[in-house]
């Protein structure tokens, strides 16, 4: 990450705009390790934790990112983080847009996953099973899509208003 | 070229999070 990913000009100026960022040696005691890791521990690296700015864990995530793979990552935590605000349709903006401008990365699948819990806040169980449909036909293979897969019973999908 | 300003405590990253509204990257790493 150090040598490749993080000196990336597009990565680097993503962080620099859209985070805040803190590096800790796993090697070093740091100070604020616990702080920051929690309870858990950090089996491998390179790990990355992404908090709010009142020290709440967005998300974390292990090992090596290539430069396209972070930067698609880097937009999932920014659509997590609008997300924990409640900013639903900015939430949206930024899952969506994992899928539109990285479509082969892994986060891509994961963000749709995201972008129909964020939905579910304003159009209710139609909008979460149009967006599910959606990730299951694009990603088929994706862990993601077998989270939604025959989650809906046929009575409710037949309930469902229909979509043309 | 973008350089990548890193903090190197948790306090201050958080204060400038809270105050920016970005959210904060913890880069926990071992030395290559």
């Amino acid at each position: 990450m150090g040598t490749v990913t993080y000196p990336h000009a597009q990565v680097a100026e993503f962080v620099s705009e859209h985070f805040v960022a803190l590096k800790i040696n796993l090697k070093e005691r740091h100070p604020d390790f616990k702080d920051v890791v929690g309870r858990a521990k950090a089996l491998w690296s390179p790990l990355h934790v992404y908090l709010d700015g009142r020290g709440n864990e967005l998300r974390r995530n292990i090992g090596y990112l290539a430069p396209e793979e972070f930067l698609a990552e880097l937009h999932l935590v920014l659509g997590l983080s609008a997300l924990m605000r409640s900013a639903i349709d900015e939430s949206i903006g930024w899952f969506e847009g994992v899928a539109a401008t990285y479509p082969r990365a892994l986060a891509a699948p994961e963000a749709l996953y995201w972008a129909a819990a964020a939905a579910y806040r304003s159009g209710g169980i139609p909008a979460v099973v149009a967006r599910w449909d959606d990730l299951a036909e694009r990603y088929p293979e994706s862990p993601w899509a077998r989270r939604v897969l025959d989650v809906v019973p046929p009575e409710v999908r037949a309930a469902l208003p229909s979509r043309g | 070229m973008t350089e990548i300003q890193w903090h190197d405590r948790l306090e201050p990253a958080l204060a400038q999070s809270r105050e920016s509204g970005k959210p904060l990257l913890v880069f926990i790493w071992t030395p290559e």
